[in-house]
């Protein structure tokens, strides 16, 4: 609903100046925190130090604790009591866990694009399986990066804010999870062949297939998962 | 995480749960009851002086809640108390859908003993409350939909379920027209406990999807049911 500040867009109407667009500390905060969580600076079972983010980061305990708060939630970071905060160590059960959750929502997903066949969305995931084409001799984390990128385009297709919203948990645990591990691949180009084929069954309306390969994806994921 | 006092610690932890968790506790059963009614705005520095608390543990506490679906931020506005419109109520069941089509045939893969005598029981307590209270119906039929997703013993597919478990509570109250005595709701229910028994995965998911379709549906006739004002 608009307010009395502009439209929704959050434009302003004339001689008004454009609503500030702040996101709240605890937010900024998790943000940063979650950052260091994927690029490896809080490595898992890592105790984060409240009175140290607070000085580092230049705000004040509250903030810091809110975030420990929402992050605790994602699942990234556990409470002990009287001991302090950690980030989680995901054993090979809850890496089972995430891939399977994943293969369930994305079919889902994938499912519901093949029925809409939305143009936009499935152009979309055509460029991003170019870019992975291009990134496959870089860095593992920018590959990563670009990877999920795809996985959470196709998500977002589906149109449901609720799958959407289930899917960001999934999406964080996995960036955590291959900040400290790689996929081995003999071929490294032949994760644009998987992202290519899926995109292929979509196109094709082939449910059965992106069953199969949804699936296959993630269980391939999982078994070539090194430290 | 637990609620027991560690040795050398007489007087028990200060908090057996959290702030936030307990100030979410109570915004959510306020919203449930309608105390706190459809696009009403909630206050963080109100309900910190009502609650005796700093205004962090209120903020986190909402925070969790539009996680939930329940409240809503507007930007420079405030916090407010969603209405579902259809579109939610839709996109409710078709989350439901697929994360609780995914547990049933898991499910029906396994056939968990203590499991199944678990979701017997649950659908003996639906039967027994069908034709009285509404509200007491509801509960009966979500702990059946939690417990099948539980037995799935996937931790994700449970936590993604209770994130939708509030917004079906609201959906839900909605529904009481279309179950006046509740032995519609019974009979669905069965069915899917059956395939589940019988050890059938197809069978099970698919009854569990039309289930899903069949609320919504009842959901979408918009005389009937003005799901927001």
């Amino acid at each position: 609903m608009p307010g009395d500040v502009g439209d929704a867009a959050g434009r302003p109407s004339a001689g008004q100046l454009a609503p500030l667009r702040i996101e709240s500390t605890p937010s900024l905060v998790a943000d940063r925190i979650r950052m260091g969580i994927f690029d490896g600076t809080f490595p898992p079972d890592g105790q984060l130090n409240e009175v140290e983010l607070a000085r580092s980061l230049g705000v004040s305990r509250g903030p810091i604790r809110e975030a420990f708060q929402r992050l605790i939630q994602d699942g990234l970071l556990r409470s002990e009591r009287n001991r302090g905060v950690f980030v989680v160590a995901l054993d090979a059960d809850s890496v089972q866990d995430v891939y399977f959750v994943r293969s369930v929502i994305e079919t889902a997903a994938a499912l519901r694009l093949a029925k809409s066949q939305d143009a936009a969305a499935i152009s979309g995931l055509e460029q991003i399986v170019s870019a992975i084409g291009r990134s496959v001799d870089g860095e593992w984390s920018e590959l990563v990066a670009i990877d999920l990128e795809f996985h959470r385009s196709l998500v977002a297709a589906s149109s449901s804010p609720r799958l959407i919203r289930t899917f960001e948990p999934m999406y964080a645990e996995t960036r955590m999870l291959l900040a400290h591990m790689e996929i081995h691949y003999e071929r490294r180009a032949d994760l644009v062949d998987e992202h290519q084929a899926i995109v292929e069954a979509i196109q094709a309306g082939d449910r059965k297939l992106i069953d199969r390969l949804v699936h296959g994806h993630m269980s391939d994921s999982v078994a070539k998962l090194v430290r | 995480m637990t609620g027991t006092a560690s040795p050398g610690d007489p007087l028990g932890p200060l908090r057996a749960q959290s702030t936030p968790a307990l100030i979410a506790d109570l915004l959510r059963a306020e919203v449930l009851a309608g105390t706190f009614p459809p696009h009403s705005q909630l206050s963080e520095a109100h309900l910190a002086r009502q609650l005796q608390v700093s205004r962090g543990p209120v903020r986190e506490a909402m925070q969790r809640l539009i996680q939930e679906g329940l409240l809503r931020s507007e930007r420079n506005r405030g916090v407010f108390v969603v209405a579902l419109g259809h579109d939610d109520a839709r996109d409710v069941y078709l989350a439901r859908g697929i994360i609780e089509g995914a547990a049933a045939a898991i499910v029906a893969r396994q056939v968990p003993p203590a499991a199944m005598l678990r979701l017997q029981r649950l659908l003996h307590r639906l039967a027994a409350s069908a034709g009285g209270p509404w509200t007491e119906v509801i509960t009966h039929d979500l702990a059946f939909h939690q417990a099948l997703v539980d037995a799935a013993a996937s931790v994700r597919l449970s936590r993604m379920f209770r994130t939708l478990v509030a917004e079906t509570r609201l959906c839900l109250l909605r529904l009481e027209p279309f179950y006046r005595d509740g032995t519609e709701v019974v009979a669905e229910h069965r069915g899917i406990l059956d395939a589940l028994e019988s050890g059938r995965p197809a069978k099970a998911e698919r009854l569990v999807r039309l289930h899903m379709d069949a609320a919504a549906a009842r959901l979408a006739v918009p005389e009937r049911v003005p799901l927001s004002d």
